[in-house]
């Protein structure tokens, strides 16, 4: 894809982020995917709007991603659970944004509610499923949404009652998980063709007991579970999030008593910084519990290897992170990718699933 | 006491409780229209308001003209903002305002008023605000564009580490002294591309102790080897000041204590060598303690 396609500019690890701030690069994409609205949202950016939906906390940005969801044409029916997610999130913390003039003190006409109201209006019918939450948010009357909330919350009542499709009082983000496996090939464990871990094997990392080895004594052997986070990450719905889950998984698989046949590692993309003390504490904290087969790793020297090998959506400003997405690996035990889970939220079950086969197959393993 | 009487006694305190004894509270409408009330007066009417978390529709909106209108006294307009700060701890009450609240307070930090910029800038500050963080990298750049002191400017970016600053407020730390430099220092404590310079002001004899204390402080929090490490060259320094070998020394024994100490052979009879050497009640108070942990 060329570097100018605007899909391109929209990915983390884009040159023009390298070095810049969380600040800019959150304007900076946010006015990339705001001009979705008019130019018509290509099928490849999708997922960096679902994305900002269902795990954005930057005004700014989500509101973004709300209006450049209605370039989408039509806008996936799929988009709707993600968007009262993301009007749930923001319910008590509406910002005023803008995006016709400079970001100055007068150029914020809209806010982050109204964007993601209007996308729902902009369903139609389709927003049918989601009147229960919307009628709910207005009666709750002026002293729990604002007026410009308020007139927008009527019409997208107005434009979601226009239907027979049946109405329900809950959000289901279960479609969305299928919008997204049509906008992505990475979605729900089909791995992409990456290299293996073979081939930055002898990269030396830390744990957070302090021990020093390589990945691939860290990898290989068993089927893995490989993840990324940093502890400085301010998104409590990714890296926090992330390590919470893990530890769950880790508690799942203790149930199955296969945790001994399962390496579940997460490296920090912040070596400097995530020193093994406070890779310890972020682990223990959320619940992780430490071993030989299930650790928080460091790399010893500098990160670089490890992000381009595996593509990581990650870019680093000025200080550390400026942004990210999520990515999961599950490697089998000659440290092959077997399916990755990108951008969105993962579930356990679809991870669980992914492990199952190759699972089975290191218990048939010869000496296994 | 009777257990009845007790429960009645109990029951009537829990009911009296939620009464709240303080003087009705004047409208909003009567305190605005009060125009030939001294400023101080409706200053103080002002901060005596009562926030009803059922009634913010009636008091959020003129509070926050309150806080916009530059024809109002300061004080009048300062009184208003504390109230709104506060009512912004009502949470979900408060949601259907604050946009308009932040957006206020945008418009307000670049009052003519210091007090009004630098609290609202403040606070904006702690909500991370991009726009409050431009505007203060902004002023540390160009001391012309600065809306306030360039102190309080760091201070209040650092509340953010993702405001990236760090580059821009390193720069400073070098060409700066007082207040300013010791602000920079305290905002490059979280960030591992100033361990040197941490470092050195650790080790610098030239520099204030207060600022030395700081730099241990976050040596110790960024890179606990490297503070081990630093600390263990201060202590054998016999040109360093006893004050400070003392508190290394103290750290040191600390971290053994704790069993989480670097190894380095011949420390321990280095110290044990100081106390031949120092008259520094301190200083051999921490080597007594230091022996006793290394001893186990």
């Amino acid at each position: 894809m060329p570097a100018d396609d605007p899909v391109a500019r929209l990915a983390e690890q884009s040159p023009a982020y390298s070095g810049r701030g969380s600040g800019d690069v959150d304007r900076l994409r946010g006015t990339l995917l705001a001009g979705f609205e008019a130019s018509g949202l290509p099928p490849g950016a999708l997922p960096f709007v679902l994305e900002e939906l269902e795990t954005g906390r930057s005004p700014y940005a989500v509101a973004a991603a709300a209006k450049g969801l209605r370039g989408a044409k039509p806008i996936p029916q799929a988009a709707l659970p993600l968007l009262m997610q993301a009007i749930e999130r923001f319910r008590s913390s509406d910002d005023r944004v803008g995006f016709d003039g400079p970001a100055g003190a007068d150029g914020r006409s809209t806010t982050v509610l109204v964007e993601l109201i209007r996308s729902v209006a902009a369903l139609g019918s389709d927003a049918r499923p989601a009147l229960g939450a919307l009628r709910e948010m207005l009666d709750g009357g002026p002293d729990e949404v604002s007026a410009a909330v308020r007139a927008e919350l009527r019409k997208a009542i107005g434009a979601a009652s226009r239907s027979t499709a049946p109405e329900r009082t809950e959000g289901d983000a279960c479609c969305a998980a299928e919008a997204w496996a049509a906008a992505s090939p990475c979605c729900g464990g089909a791995g992409p063709a990456l290299p293996g871990v073979s081939a930055i094997g002898d990269v030396a990392v830390q744990d957070q007991d302090g021990a020093v080895l390589t990945l691939a004594e860290a990898l290989l052997g068993h089927p893995s579970v490989l993840t990324f986070f940093y502890t400085r990450c301010m998104n409590p719905d990714k890296c926090s999030r992330t390590v919470a889950k893990l530890a769950r998984l880790q508690r799942r698989l203790a149930d199955h008593a296969m945790k001994e046949g399962v390496n579940i590692v997460a490296m920090t993309y912040d070596p400097a910084f995530d020193q093994p003390a406070r890779l310890r504490a972020y682990g223990a904290d959320r619940g992780l519990r430490f071993g030989p087969r299930s650790r928080l790793l460091r790399t010893t020297g500098p990160f670089d290897a490890v992000r381009s090998h595996f593509d990581l959506g990650v870019g680093f400003g000025p200080v550390t992170v400026n942004r990210h997405r999520l990515d999961l690996f599950v490697l089998d035990s000659a440290g092959e990718v077997a399916g990755c889970f990108e951008r969105m939220l993962w579930s356990e079950d679809a991870v669980l699933n992914a492990l199952d086969p190759l699972i089975a197959a290191s218990a048939t393993r010869p000496g296994s | 006491m009777d257990v009845k009487e007790y429960r009645k006694q109990v029951a009537a305190e829990i009911a009296g409780a939620g009464r709240d004894d303080r003087p009705a509270v004047r409208p909003m409408a009567d305190l605005a229209a009060t125009d030939d009330s001294d400023p101080a007066t409706r200053a103080d009417s002002i901060a005596a308001l009562r926030i009803d978390p059922q009634n913010l529709g009636e008091t959020v909106p003129e509070l926050l003209a309150i806080v916009r209108d530059g024809a109002q006294a300061v004080p009048v307009r300062m009184a208003a903002f504390r109230v709104l700060a506060g009512a912004a701890f009502l949470g979900p009450r408060f949601a259907p305002f604050r946009a308009d609240y932040l957006e206020a307070l945008r418009e307000v930090s670049s009052d003519p008023d210091a007090r009004l910029r630098e609290s609202a800038l403040e606070t904006l500050a702690i909500e991370k605000d991009a726009y409050a963080q431009n505007v203060l990298l902004a002023g540390l750049k160009d001391p012309k564009a600065a809306l306030v002191p360039p102190a309080r400017a760091i201070q209040f970016l650092g509340y953010d580490v993702h405001a990236d600053v760090a580059p821009v407020v390193r720069e400073l730390f070098h060409r700066s002294k007082g207040a300013v430099k010791e602000e920079a220092l305290r905002l490059l404590a979280s960030d591992p591309g100033s361990q040197k310079l941490i470092t050195d002001v650790m080790l610098d004899k030239g520099e204030r102790s207060a600022m030395r204390r700081l730099g241990a402080t976050a040596l110790q929090n960024l890179n606990p080897e490297a503070f081990e490490r630093a600390a263990r060259r201060i202590v054998t320094d016999e040109d360093d000041y006893d004050a400070i070998r003392a508190t290394s020394l103290a750290a040191l024994a600390h971290v053994q204590e704790l069993g989480t100490a670097a190894s380095d052979a011949g420390f321990a009879d280095a110290v044990e060598k100081l106390k031949e050497t120092t008259k520094s009640p301190r200083l051999r108070s921490s080597i007594k303690r230091f022996m006793s942990a290394a001893r186990g």
